[in-house]
């Protein structure tokens, strides 16, 4: 699951980047509103945690002209403008969720779970996929009932795929879920962790659609 | 305590008494000698009816028929006492023998001391004899008395009257004060609605609206500071959330490594919300409305040079070359204290936001004979647009979080400088260096110190 913070405060950002990622997810930061709206535009992210106080262009503009460009992506704001009648502008111009500062991470966290379930249509946090049972907030993967150890980057790439059962994700599409900005990714990387998949789980739960990408098996 | 009614009543009351007195004592004079007149030309007449007698009956001869009355009665108050004497100065007769005139041949008014009393006598003198007519001073000095205290009791009813009057009136004009007063005092110290000048009077009009500019005024300055609370508290709210994450985070940190990275950054999380506090208190203290400040002689090269002495090797850390230019002493007088702060938030900006391999030049300088303190940085500088908006309490640059070096900055810097540089009267500008890149910062002081 891949994350863009935009968070001007360099303390708050980076405390909110490691307990991100230490939660399993891929984290891409930014401190201004001009550079969330070109990270914005690449719709790779599947949530946006947005403060309001941006330098540059301020996160109510942002929520406005994202959602007048149609991207349906969730987006939390966190913030410290603590009026009701601020938190009912964030929502009513297309927020999902809103945040209070000084927050909690824990509770962040489950937000942005939650945020994420119910964006993939499902309000329970266990995705199922054939004989797969994966938990993305227990961080637990259950083949045909029984536990399967996975690495975070296995893990990221299967809870992927599984978020949208059938269709077919490219190597790069999946490299962009599961690595932030600036991380050393090797070529074959992906292929390296999908081998490790698919000698975990079997062969068979991971189809390869040559020249496309890659897909969870339906049955 | 001063009493504007009673004041009024005893200024008012005095003059009335004094006059009354005053017109007690002329009606004295002026009835004395109104009755001397009279009562003088009496005397003459009465003196003459007894000569007339005296002629006829010493024509008849009858006088030593005559005989003076034996009196034991109380003398009537202005009783004229007549008498007649023979030429030789035998005593013919006397309407009250108990009052022992003496004898006079010499004719017309004169005074006589008779029995310890003085009165006044007319003589009047023929060939027959002489015929007297006498009057007791005393007794027209009482008469005049008399008639001069009964004037004085409508004097009195008058003081009386007006004294009351007075008091009635002054309670009436005085009541709308009373009115102001209530109002004033139910009022809850939030209220700072100006007092109805409506209805009061004129002479009190100008301390209504005296104190309704204060209230104004007041007004002004408490909304400010309720914005700069609520200001305040909401930028505590970024370091909190940083400190709790970061607390988080400690808690949370499974290996060694991350223990110490947590640890080191909740200490500058705690630096950073320490720094916000301190500057929120310069801030307070700053202010123009704080208590005045110690004025002394302040040396300008003194303060520069302590200055860039304490942040000298912060500035090599950061490959800044620091430098300073000193032209002997530039004094001016001003609070030492709060010209260090000033300086030391110019310097922290310059080293905070001038790149690696820049050069901050600090001067204390006298400029047109004025004593001129000068920060000149080659950094990034601040658009023409922002210069303005900069001085604001808690702005930051549109484009400063890029160009910071570390971002413990919190907003109040300059707002910091303005408020100590408008509090020593001086002028701050924000220019382009003359290299032409980066930023420089110039405080003007009014005049220099002897």
């Amino acid at each position: 699951m891949r994350i863009l913070l935009i968070e001007d405060d360099t303390m708050v950002g980076k405390a909110v980047r490691t307990g991100l990622s230490q939660a399993g997810f891929t984290v891409d930061w930014v401190s201004d509103g001009r550079a969330a709206e070109l990270a914005l535009a690449n719709g790779v992210y599947d949530l946006a945690i947005l403060d309001l106080g941006l330098p540059r262009k301020d996160g109510m503009a942002i929520l406005v002209s994202l959602r007048a460009a149609g991207q349906t992506l969730p987006v939390l704001i966190a913030s410290a403008r603590d009026t009701v009648a601020d938190r009912i502008k964030g929502l009513e111009a297309g927020a999902d969720d809103y945040v209070l500062k000084p927050f909690d991470l824990d509770e962040l966290i489950a937000r942005v779970r939650a945020l994420l379930r119910r964006h993939a249509g499902s309000a329970s946090p266990v995705l199922r996929c054939a004989d797969l049972a994966l938990d993305s907030s227990q961080k637990t993967v259950l083949k045909a009932g029984q536990a399967v150890d996975l690495s975070a980057k296995e893990f990221a790439i299967l809870e992927a795929l599984m978020q949208r059962p059938g269709a077919v994700l490219s190597r790069e599409r999946l490299e962009e879920s599961v690595y932030g900005w600036g991380a050393e990714v090797g070529s074959n990387a992906i292929e390296v962790h999908l081998h490790h998949l698919r000698k975990k789980l079997g062969a068979e739960t991971i189809k390869n659609v040559r020249g496309v990408g890659y897909r969870v098996a339906q049955r | 305590m001063h009493s504007i009614q009673r004041t009024l009543l005893g200024w008012t009351l005095g003059a009335l008494t004094l006059g009354g007195m005053v017109v007690a004592l002329t009606t004295y004079l002026l009835t004395l000698e109104e009755m001397h007149e009279v009562f003088d030309a009496d005397l003459k007449n009465v003196a003459q009816g007894v000569a007339a007698y005296h002629q006829a009956a010493s024509d008849s001869d009858t006088l030593a028929l005559l005989r003076s009355p034996v009196r034991n009665d109380v003398p009537e108050d202005v009783e004229i006492v007549t008498l007649s004497w023979r030429p030789s100065g035998e005593k013919v007769f006397s309407s009250d023998p108990r009052v022992p005139l003496p004898f006079t041949a010499q004719e017309g008014l004169h005074r006589a001391q008779v029995q310890g009393e003085e009165w006044i006598i007319y003589s009047n003198v023929s060939a027959q004899g002489v015929a007297q007519a006498a009057q007791s001073l005393a007794a027209r000095q009482q008469m005049a008395s008399e008639s001069a205290l009964k004037m004085l009791s409508p004097l009195l009813a008058l003081v009386v009257g007006v004294g009351a009057m007075l008091v009635y009136g002054l309670r009436r004009g005085l009541q709308s004060l009373d009115v102001a007063a209530r109002d004033v005092a139910s009022r809850s110290a939030r209220s700072l609605e100006p007092i109805a000048v409506q209805g009061t009077p004129r002479e009190i009009t100008p301390l209504v609206l005296s104190i309704n500019g204060l209230m104004a005024r007041l007004e002004v300055a408490l909304s400010a500071q309720r914005r700069f609370t609520a200001d305040a508290a909401h930028e505590l709210r970024t370091p909190v959330t940083a400190l709790r994450l970061q607390l988080q985070l400690l808690q949370r940190s499974e290996t060694e490594a991350e223990r110490k990275q947590a640890i080191s950054e909740l200490g500058d999380g705690i630096q950073r919300s320490q720094r916000l506090i301190e500057q929120l208190l310069h801030v307070a203290r700053s202010d123009p409305d704080a208590q005045p400040s110690k004025v002394e002689a302040v040396d300008l090269s003194d303060l520069v040079r302590v200055a860039v002495g304490a942040f000298s090797a912060k500035a090599e850390a950061l490959g800044l070359d620091l430098g300073a230019e000193l032209a002997g002493q530039v004094r001016v007088q001003g609070d030492a204290e709060q010209l260090r702060v000033l300086l030391d938030n110019l310097l922290e900006n310059a080293l905070r936001y001038t790149p690696r391999g820049g050069v901050v030049d600090v001067s204390a300088t006298l400029q047109d004979g004025r004593p001129t303190l000068q920060v000149t940085d080659n950094g990034p500088g601040i658009p023409l647009a922002e210069r303005q908006r900069v001085f604001d309490r808690f702005y930051r640059g549109e484009d400063a979080h890029l160009q910071a070096r570390d971002h413990s900055g919190s907003g109040l810097g300059l707002a910091i400088v303005k408020a100590i540089a408008e509090r020593h009267g001086a002028r701050l500008d924000l220019a382009d260096p003359p290299a032409g890149q980066g930023l420089r910062v110039r405080l003007t002081f009014g005049s220099a110190a002897d």
